[in-house]
């Protein structure tokens, strides 16, 4: 949902052209898992970043740095199965209770799970860790995700030392996703901050800043024999090409960072490394925005001209063909996608007479942001010369992260930008309500064409309310084709990422929503039992 | 000596202060809400307007400069924003020691493989060598330096594994060989030309005329004779390289993964934490201002024209 969000999404733009279009899980023609079915046990798992995690707090923890670390030292209530965008309970005993009127959830608590420290979880230590993030002191980029939290931290209660209760101020079907994200994990009452103390399969033995993090495995955790592994070593600070030369050399058996735009034809094309290469769809969409409150994307026509600039196939194959046209604005496998087609092919012929109905005969000079890396410098040259066929005059700012978040989302400033978003869960509540919802169009949100449509906010809430997926998706659906007609964003495509892994990862998946399932893999030089 | 010393020593304090500014200046022009960056863009307005208040952003511009460099100055650089509750000062104190190893390795690699070669593309100049060492040195001039170092990476880590490929860790040595030498080759170069230009101009003086008729030994004359010479421009490239390299050497510090003051900046500039920043730039400018008034200090030990 955040700018964290957006960086880490943009470094797991490293991706292929895929077959399969199916929601979320694995490649069909993707070799999938290594090293055969049976589980081994024992072992050192080594894996490379480029950069240090940010934190190891929950309550914190909103990017790539510091996913994978919280995956391994903590539980949450819900959490991603395999490599599916479907959630189980993990330290809940079940799907959480909702009320008839959608606006209670209780959730009773998994009976036996302690702390890495012997101490019981209990009710009380999920109030104190979910509390912390709306305590502003905690400085939480995440809290924006608990608003419709009634009362805020005292609509979270422990009924007693196995139940949790949360009261909502309206019924919201997409909350069970929020309950598995990485900051919704708990860590023991009075733990927080620097070093909070989890119930994770794993637990931190060490972190040199600059060097490694190494943990060892929880031999109190509650889903024995679970994990496999006996350590896992983080090794940090180092470049993606040396990591991808490691992996190769059998030095490190998962690269955190994704394979470098310069070496990925190389991957892909290497036949030795096919068996280790797994291909998945991204939960993400690609998109240019126009500013419907600036001259002269404030006229419908003309958005509606530019919808029909551009050529999706070949802007894919400026990206190496990672991805698939985009045929609506929500990903694949997100709650509320239609295959139905939505978007317009390009039509140079429609988009000139359109422009001209909107009395724009000889077009117009505008400007286009996006940050200053891969893709999107590859990518914003052709959106100019496509731009161009229709008599538009493109003015290409490419620029740095930090600095295109302020400029997008400061209003009159930006008329068009080339931006994405990646789910942080598979509901299209997540696309809209940070993106094209009337809330977000204000000064320093992403709501970049600053577009306000109360009839799409309507049934964005009106679908959080429904009763079942299929229920939400057809209200959905409706919201998109409204907020379509008024293109305030043209959705390009849909992204996709590759991994490699070391032939010694026994059960390697992907997750389209998480980093990686340490839990789940295992060394194939490992023992056959423990 | 010390009349030197006091002349040179506000020059250097004014050197700072301008960099301290100029840096502090720059990081806060560029478009960018730090408080945003920490929060997340989906924070409440009072959480930011809290962060805000508590990294004293919603002062005026000139309080926050006053206030940081008052506390510069007792040693305070503040805390760093990406980090949270690391201190710029501290953070930089761990990353200077691997800085501090390559820079003496680097500089320690350029002399030795750039002044022999200069001594012998002198001594026969236009010769098969010279030519050889020239076009070397072009192309050592040339090659980027993360290019250098991944072909490095290559070839004595990957293909073979004489050096590891990624790290810092026990022992050390063999951590940094590597990132000494690919700093060390580009800078070889220069010390080379150098070398050779400053040999040529002193193999050519009557001196040497004189000492080879009188029967002296080549070698006498080239080492004990000319390279003295050599010593007083060699010296300052020396002083400057050391400064420039205590500061962190950005790329080869990526490339290989070292933790160093490079490594920190280059994070920092990512993430736009400004006290990490301009800290890094701070100490930056400290060792190369430090680094130049050692390097006149020697200068007006050797030489007492300087010292006037």
């Amino acid at each position: 949902m955040a700018a964290r969000k957006l960086i880490l999404a943009a470094l797991l733009s490293g991706a292929v052209g895929l077959t399969a279009a199916c929601a979320g899980t694995s490649d069909a023609d993707s070799p999938a898992t290594g090293g055969g079915t049976t589980a081994k046990y024992g072992g050192t798992m080594t894996v490379a970043y480029q950069s240090d995690p940010k934190t190891f707090d929950p309550a914190v923890c909103y990017d790539a740095t510091c996913w994978n670390n919280m995956r391994m030292l903590y539980d949450r209530l819900y959490d991603y199965t395999g490599d599916t965008m479907n959630i189980a309970p993990q330290a809940a005993s079940a799907e959480p209770e909702v009320s008839a009127d959608g606006l209670t959830y209780t959730i009773k608590l998994r009976s036996g799970m302690t702390f890495s420290d012997g101490k019981p979880v209990t009710a009380k230590d999920f109030v104190y860790s979910f509390g912390r993030i709306f305590d502003p002191a905690t400085k939480s980029p995440v809290q924006g995700f608990w608003t419709g939290v009634a009362g805020g931290a005292k609509g979270i209660t422990a009924v007693d030392d196995t139940t949790l209760q949360i009261k909502m101020s309206a019924p919201n079907s997409a909350f069970k996703y929020v309950l598995a994200m990485p900051h919704s994990s708990v860590i023991e009452d009075g733990t927080g901050g620097n070093q909070p103390v989890g119930s994770g399969p794993f637990t931190l033995d060490h972190f040199t800043p600059g060097q490694e993090i190494v943990v060892n495995r929880n031999t109190k955790y509650w889903d024995s024999p679970r994990p496999y592994v006996d350590k896992v070593v983080e090794k940090l600070g180092v470049d993606p090409h040396v990591a991808l030369l490691s992996l190769q050399k059998g030095d490190i058996d998962l690269m955190g960072d994704p394979i470098p735009a310069a070496d990925y034809l190389t991957v892909t094309n290497n036949a030795s490394l096919k068996a280790q290469t797994t291909t998945i769809v991204k939960p993400s969409t690609y998109f240019v925005t126009m500013n419907t409150k600036m001259k002269p994307f404030d006229n419908p026509k003309v958005r509606e001209a530019v919808s029909y600039a551009f050529d999706r196939n070949f802007l894919l194959k400026l990206v190496a063909g990672q991805g698939k046209p985009a045929n609506e604005y929500l990903p694949p496998g997100i709650t509320g996608y239609t295959e139905e087609k939505l978007t317009h092919d390009q039509d140079i012929a429609k988009a000139k007479q359109l422009l001209s109905e909107a009395g724009y005969p000889n077009g117009f000079s505008t400007e286009m942001y996006s940050w200053n890396t891969s893709p999107w410098t590859a990518l914003l040259p052709q959106l100019q010369q496509d731009l161009a066929k229709i008599g538009i005059t493109v003015n290409a700012k490419p620029v740095q992260q930090s600095a295109f978040f302020d400029l997008a989302g400061t209003p009159g400033k930006a008329p068009m930008t080339l931006t994405f978003w990646v789910a942080d869960y598979p509901d299209a509540s997540d696309f809209y309500q940070a993106l094209l919802s009337c809330a977000a169009a204000i000064p320093g949100g992403q709501n970049y064409p600053f577009y306000c449509n109360k009839n799409v906010d309507d049934l964005v809430n009106k679908a959080l309310a429904a009763k079942d997926n299929a229920a939400a998706t057809e209200v959905y659906v409706q919201a998109t084709k409204a907020m379509l007609a008024d293109n305030p964003v043209v959705p390009l495509y849909y992204g996709s990422k590759t991994e490699v892994f070391n032939k010694t990862v026994g059960g390697y998946h992907s997750q389209p929503i998480w980093g990686w399932d340490m839990t789940n893999y295992w060394k194939t030089d490992g023992a056959a039992s423990r | 000596m010390s009349r030197f010393l006091l002349r040179r020593l506000p020059q250097a304090l004014i050197v700072l202060f301008g960099v301290v500014t100029l840096a502090f200046l720059m990081t806060h022009v560029v478009p960018g809400d730090p408080a945003r960056l920490i929060a997340g863009p989906n924070a409440s307005a009072a959480t930011v307007a809290s962060i805000h208040h508590e990294l004293g952003l919603d002062r005026s511009l000139g309080y926050q400069y006053w206030t940081y460099l008052r506390q510069a100055v007792q040693g305070d650089l503040g805390t760093s924003y990406a980090l949270q509750g690391t201190s710029v000062a501290s953070a930089i104190g761990h990353a200077l020691p691997v800085s501090a190893a390559v820079a003496v390795l680097g500089v320690l690699w350029e002399v030795l493989l750039g002044v022999p070669i200069g001594i012998i593309a002198a001594y026969r100049p236009r010769g098969l060598l010279d030519r050889a060492t020239t076009f070397g040195s072009l192309i050592g001039l040339s090659a980027p330096p993360f290019w250098l170092g991944l072909l490095l990476l290559y070839a004595l880590a990957y293909k073979s594994s004489v050096f590891p490929l990624s790290g810092y860790s026990n022992p050390y040595i063999n951590y940094l060989i590597l990132p000494s030498f690919t700093l060390g080759l580009g800078g070889a170069a220069w010390y080379a030309r150098l070398t050779r230009t400053n040999m040529l101009e002193a193999l050519r003086s009557p001196y040497v005329q004189t000492a080879r008729a009188k029967g002296m030994p080549e070698s006498v004359i080239l080492l004990r004779h000319c390279l003295r010479n050599v010593l007083s421009p060699l010296l300052t490239m020396l002083g400057m390289d050391l400064g420039y390299f205590l500061g962190g050497v950005v790329v080869i510090e990526s490339v290989f993964g070292l933790p160093g003051v490079g490594k920190l900046t280059f994070d920092a500039i990512g993430t736009l934490d400004i006290p990490m920043i301009t800290g890094a730039v701070l100490f930056a400018a400290l060792f190369i201002v430090v680094m130049n008034l050692l390097v006149d200090l020697a200068y007006a030990a050797i030489d007492p024209r300087v010292r006037r």
